[in-house]
C-alpha cells in the first residue's frame, strides 16, 4: 500500500429540496470553504481538487463540474470530475485517496454536489439509465427496481411493512439531530403505512427525498494530516466492486455488498464488524434497503434480519446505531449523497456529531450504491472503513 | 514517482466504424484487443478505469451499460467524466497508490448517435443557463471568440491556421485508422466556408464514431519480455477558470501548468528538442498554434514564424500529430486517449506508416471542456 | 443580506435527438422478433449462460460469443415486479405493473409490463401475482410489428379473469 491517508475535515450545506438561495457554485463554495474552515486551512493548503456530480440531466448543465470548479477553488490546480451514478460521492473519495497515496499531493479535496430540484421528476431522467434498445420503454426507473428487489427481500428475509416502517421512523428520529438534513419530519409507524403506495411495497415514507446539497472532504497524507487535525480519521479499508447483476434476482445485489465489504474489512482488519464497528452510515435511500445491510455488513445472518429490527439493533441507543444522521432517507442529493456517508462517518469518529454522536467510536463504516440492475447493466459499490487509529 | 508504469497495451477501433457493432461491441472490441495486446487475462485485471460524457452518449449514466463491455464485471472501477486521456491519470494514480497493480483504461463516444445539431446543443447546454448559454455559445462559436482573440493578440493569419489543417489532414492519409483520410490544401481550408469567424469549415475537427482501450502496468508486476514497451515518464493536470471571459483566452494557462508539471517529473527542460514526436489536441487549428506556446514549444506568440519555418511537419524538427489528430478523427471523449495511444506507438515502433523514425520521447495532451478549461499532459519514452 | 430579496429561477427544457445504434447482434434479436416472432438468445460456451436480449460478449468470460445463437420458448416467469401507481413525468399513467421476466432457458431475465391483469382493485391484483408466475409472450400481428421490445406482450400463462 501506499502511505496512509487521513481525513482532516469535513464541510455539508444545508439541504433542501430546492436551494433558492444559492446558484450550484455557490452551494459547492459553501460545502468547500466550510470544510477549510473545519480545520483552519487556506486554498493555499490544498494541491488537487476532485469532483463529484452524477446524472447532469438532473440538474440540466452538461459538465457542470466545469462550471462549479471556480468555486471549489480549482483555478490553476489539477482537477477532474468522478462519475458512478449514485456512488459518485463515495467514488470521489476513493479518487481523493488515490490521489494522496501516490505520494503525488499532500492535501486533497473531494467535494461533490447535485441539484436534483431542478427537474421537476428525477425518475424521468433515471428511466433514461436504462438500455435505450431493449429496456427503457417499460416505465423502469430507481424506485420501481428498490420496489421489485424489496418484494423479493420480503420473501427472503421474512421482513414485513411494517419492519420497513420501523426503520423509516427510526432514521426520520435521527433526522432532527443533524442540523444539516433535508426532512425533519415526525413520523410514526402507522404514517408511513399509511402514506401513499408510490411502487408496492415501497410507500412514500419509506422513500428518500429529491435534495439539493454539496459535501466536501478534505483528505490528507499522514503526516499533514498529524499536524492539520486534533483527531485525524484513517482510512484503514476501501473497496469499489462493479457487478452485472440479473435483475429480479435477490442474490445478486446484497452478494455484490457482501463481497465489496469482505474487501474492505479484510484490508482493515476488522474480522468481527459487530464488535469492531460502533456506527455505520449505509446508502440506503429506501427503508427496505437499510435493513438488508445488517445482514450484508456482515451485523448478523439473514434469519436474524428480522429480530435485529424489531429489538431496535440500528437505533441511537440500540448496539450499533445505523444512520445517526438521518441517511439518505431524509437527505439525499445524488452526487453528494455517499461523500455525506463519509463525512458523516468522519464525524462520528473525530468526535464532533453533537447531537447524533455515537459513544466511544473508534471504528466508523461508510458505503455507497450506484446505477441499477438492468439488462446488462452495472451496479457500483463501495465500502470505506474508517478508523482513529 | 514511486514506480515506473509501462503501457502494455492498446487498441483503437477500426474505420470505419460501421453500424455492425453497437456501442458496447465497440467497447468490448477495443477492451478485449488491448488486454490481449498486453497478454494480460481478465482474471489478472485488477482496476478499471473509464472516461465517458453522459449527455454525449445519450445515455444518463452510460457507464451503467459500458462497464461490462469495458471488463469491469467484479472489477473495481472508476469513471471520470473527462477526456479520456483524465482516465489514465486515475489509472496511474490507483497503481502508484499501491492498490493496484495494473488497470484497463477505455473511453469511447460514438458521434454517429448524437447529431451534430445535438452535440453542439449539449456543448450549449455546459454552460450556465444565465450568463453564457444564452447568447449562442457552443464548441465552435466559444472557440471561435478564443481564435480570433489569438490572432488579434500575436498577428497570426489564417494561413497560419490553414497549414495546420494542411499538415494534420495530410499525416492522417498514412493512419489506417484515421476517420478522414484525404489531403487538403491550405487554400482549400480558407476557401471552406466561414462557420464562425475566424472558423470556416475545415479548421474544425470531424465528429468521429471510435473507442481507445489501454492497459498500464506497474513495474513491480511486469514479467520481462521482448516486447517494445511504453513507458509513462511524467504528467500533469490542471484546470483554468469557467469564466472564459475572465481569462486571457490566447494562452492556455491550465495547458502550461499542466506541462510545467509533467516536465518536471520527466526531467524535460527544453521540450522542443527534448522531445521526439508529439500528439496534441487540435480541436480546431487555431488551438494547435496555442498549444505550441502553452506547451513551450515556442515562445509565445512565435508558432506562427515557426509554422513558416516548417518546424512541426512530419518531417520537422519536432513532428505534431503525425497521426493526423483530432482534426483527421475525433470521436469526442475518446481523443485525448487516442493521442496517448499514438504516442505510445510512436516511441515502439509501431505506428506504422506514420511511424517517426528514431522516435524516443513523446508528448501526447488531452483536454478537457471548454475554451480550453482543463488540461493533462504524458510524456512517454520507449526505454525506462 | 436582505432577508427578503425576490428568488428567481428560469424555465429550462431539453429536448435532444439521438440514434441509438442496434447493431448487428441486438438488430438480429429485434428482425427476428419483427418478421419471425422469435426470440433468440446469445449463449457462453464458456459459462454456459443463455442472455438476452443478447450481449455480442460475456463480460464474465469476456469472449465473444456474438454468433451464438439459440432460440427460446415464448414462455417463462415473472422474477420481480412492481405495481407503479405514481405518475412519473413522461413515463405511462399508473397503474401499470412492471416486472423481470425469465424466459424458459435464460439466465437473464427481460423487463417488459405484465398485462392481463385486473388493475381496478390494487389489493386484489396484488394477491394474484406471485414471483414465480408461469406467463407467456404474445406478439402482435405482423404488420404491426416493428422490430421493438414493445412488438410483443407479457401476460400470466393462466388466465381466470
Amino acid at each position: 500500500m501506499g502511505q496512509r491517508v487521513g481525513i482532516v475535515a469535513t464541510g455539508q450545506t444545508r439541504y433542501r429540496s430546492k436551494r433558492k438561495d444559492c446558484s450550484a457554485p455557490d452551494m459547492v463554495y459553501e460545502a468547500t470553504s466550510r470544510a477549510l474552515a473545519d480545520a483552519a486551512l487556506t486554498l493555499k493548503d490544498i494541491d488537487a481538487i476532485i469532483f463529484g456530480l452524477a446524472p447532469e440531466a438532473l440538474d440540466g448543465i452538461n459538465s457542470m463540474d466545469k462550471w462549479c470548479a471556480d468555486a471549489a477553488g480549482a483555478r490553476n490546480k489539477p482537477f477532474m470530475r468522478v462519475h458512478t451514478g449514485g456512488a459518485t460521492g463515495s467514488s470521489v473519495a476513493n479518487a481523493a485517496v488515490y490521489h494522496v497515496a501516490s505520494g503525488m499531493f499532500d492535501t486533497v479535496l473531494a467535494v461533490a454536489m447535485e441539484r436534483v430540484g431542478e427537474t421537476p421528476d428525477a425518475q424521468t431522467i433515471l428511466n433514461r439509465i436504462y438500455d435505450p434498445v431493449v429496456a427503457s420503454d417499460f416505465g423502469l426507473n430507481i424506485i420501481n427496481h428498490v420496489a421489485m428487489e424489496t418484494s423479493r427481500g420480503m420473501e427472503a428475509y421474512g421482513f414485513t411493512e411494517e419492519h420497513m416502517a420501523m426503520i423509516s421512523v427510526k432514521n426520520h428520529l435521527n433526522a432532527f439531530n443533524n442540523p444539516y438534513a433535508h426532512l425533519q419530519i415526525n413520523v410514526s409507524v402507522e404514517d408511513v403505512l399509511k402514506s401513499p403506495v408510490v411502487c408496492w411495497p415501497l410507500k412514500l415514507l419509506d422513500c428518500c427525498p429529491r435534495s439539493d446539497g454539496a459535501c466536501a472532504v478534505v483528505f490528507a497524507s499522514e503526516k499533514k494530516a498529524k499536524r492539520m487535525a486534533p483527531v485525524p480519521v484513517w482510512v484503514n479499508g476501501m473497496a469499489a466492486l462493479t457487478d452485472i447483476t440479473v435483475p429480479g434476482e435477490i442474490r445478486g445485489g446484497q452478494e455484490q455488498i457482501r463481497l465489496t465489504a469482505a474487501r474492505a474489512y479484510q484490508m482493515a482488519g476488522i474480522d468481527h464488524p459487530r464488535e469492531q464497528i460502533q456506527v455505520v452510515e449505509c446508502y440506503a435511500p429506501f427503508s427496505s434497503l437499510e435493513l438488508m445491510y445488517y445482514e450484508t455488513l456482515g451485523f448478523c445472518e439473514r434469519k436474524d434480519v428480522v429480530k435485529l429490527v424489531e429489538s431496535g439493533f440500528g437505533a441511537m441507543d440500540g448496539e450499533v446505531p445505523f444512520v445517526p444522521s438521518g441517511g439518505v432517507m431524509c437527505t439525499n442529493p445524488i452526487g453528494a449523497t455517499a461523500l455525506i456517508r463519509i463525512a458523516e462517518a468522519a464525524i462520528q469518529v473525530m468526535g464532533k456529531g453533537e447531537k447524533r454522536q455515537v459513544p466511544d467510536v473508534t471504528n466508523a463504516l461508510a458505503t455507497g450504491y450506484g446505477g441499477s440492475p438492468g439488462p446488462g447493466s452495472a451496479s457500483f459499490v463501495t465500502v470505506m472503513v474508517l478508523g482513529k487509529k | 514517482m514511486s514506480e515506473h508504469i509501462a503501457i502494455t497495451g492498446i487498441a483503437q477501433s477500426k474505420r470505419p466504424t460501421d453500424n455492425k457493432n453497437s456501442l458496447a461491441d465497440l467497447i468490448f472490441e477495443v477492451s478485449s484487443e488491448a488486454l490481449a495486446d498486453a497478454n494480460l487475462n481478465i482474471d489478472q485485471l485488477e482496476s478499471v478505469t473509464l472516461a465517458a460524457h453522459d449527455m454525449m452518449d445519450g445515455r444518463a449514466i452510460t457507464t451503467m451499460l459500458n462497464a461490462a463491455p469495458a471488463g469491469a464485471y467484479l472489477k473495481d472501477e472508476i469513471r471520470v467524466a473527462e477526456d479520456g486521456a483524465f482516465a489514465l491519470i486515475m489509472a496511474c494514480l490507483r497503481v502508484l497508490s499501491g492498490h493496484f497493480t495494473n488497470s484497463l483504461v477505455v473511453s469511447w463516444h460514438r458521434s454517429s448517435e448524437c447529431p451534430d445539431n445535438t452535440f453542439h446543443t449539449v456543448a450549449n447546454l455546459s454552460y450556465d443557463p444565465f450568463f453564457y448559454r444564452p447568447f449562442a455559445l457552443n464548441d465552435v462559436t466559444a472557440h471561435a471568440i478564443q481564435a480570433q482573440r489569438y490572432m488579434h493578440k500575436y498577428g497570426v493569419s489564417e494561413l497560419h491556421a490553414a497549414q495546420i489543417v494542411r499538415k494534420n489532414r495530410s499525416n492522417g492519409v498514412n493512419n489506417l485508422l484515421a476517420h478522414l483520410r484525404s489531403e487538403v490544401t491550405a487554400e482549400e481550408v480558407l476557401k471552406s466556408g466561414h462557420i464562425s469567424y475566424p472558423l470556416k469549415a475545415l479548421d474544425l475537427p470531424p465528429l468521429s464514431d471510435g473507442a481507445c482501450a489501454m492497459v498500464i502496468t506497474s513495474s513491480k508486476k511486469l514479467k520481462s519480455s521482448n516486447k517494445p514497451r511504453a513507458w509513462i515518464k511524467g504528467f500533469g493536470w490542471s484546470n483554468d477558470t469557467y469564466y472564459s471571459g475572465d481569462k486571457e483566452l490566447a494562452h492556455l494557462e491550465s495547458l502550461s501548468l499542466a506541462a510545467n508539471q509533467a516536465y518536471q517529473m520527466a526531467r524535460i527542460n527544453n521540450p522542443f528538442k527534448q522531445i521526439d514526436v508529439a500528439e496534441i489536441h487540435d480541436i480546431t487549428s487555431y488551438h494547435e498554434l496555442m498549444e505550441y506556446e502553452a506547451l513551450n514549444f515556442c515562445p509565445g506568440g512565435a508558432a506562427g514564424k515557426y509554422v513558416d519555418n516548417g518546424s512541426f511537419e512530419i518531417n520537422g524538427e519536432l513532428p505534431i500529430n503525425p497521426s493526423g489528430g483530432c482534426l483527421s478523427s475525433n470521436p469526442y471523449t475518446a481523443t485525448g486517449l487516442i493521442r496517448v495511444a499514438e504516442a505510445a506507438l510512436q516511441v515502439t515502433d509501431r505506428a506504422g506508416e506514420h511511424q517517426i523514425a528514431g522516435a524516443k520521447t513523446a508528448l501526447a495532451h488531452g483536454m478537457s471542456g471548454l475554451c480550453a478549461q482543463s488540461n493533462c499532459l504524458f510524456i512517454l519514452t520507449g526505454n525506462i | 443580506m436582505s432577508d427578503n430579496i425576490e428568488l428567481l429561477s428560469i424555465p429550462g427544457k431539453w429536448d435532444l435527438t439521438y440514434n441509438y445504434t442496434a447493431g448487428e447482434t441486438i438488430s438480429k434479436f429485434l428482425i427476428e422478433i419483427r418478421d419471425n416472432a422469435r426470440i433468440m438468445a446469445t449463449k457462453c460456451n464458456q459459462c454456459n449462460r443463455v442472455i438476452v436480449p443478447p450481449r455480442s460478449y460475456c463480460e464474465r468470460c469476456f469472449i465473444s460469443i456474438k454468433d451464438n445463437w439459440v432460440e427460446l420458448e415464448p414462455t417463462g416467469t415473472l422474477e420481480a415486479y412492481t405495481i407503479v401507481t405514481y405518475k412519473f413525468e413522461g413515463l405511462p399513467d399508473p397503474p401499470y405493473i412492471i416486472g423481470y421476466f425469465r424466459l424458459k432457458g435464460a439466465d437473464t431475465t427481460i423487463p417488459h409490463f405484465l398485462t392481463g391483469i385486473d388493475l381496478s382493485d390494487l389489493e386484489f391484483a396484488r394477491k394474484k401475482i406471485k414471483v414465480g408466475l408461469p406467463v407467456r409472450l404474445i406478439f402482435k400481428n405482423r404488420g404491426q410489428r416493428e422490430g421493438r421490445m414493445t412488438d410483443f406482450r407479457i401476460e400470466p400463462l393462466q388466465h381466470d379473469r
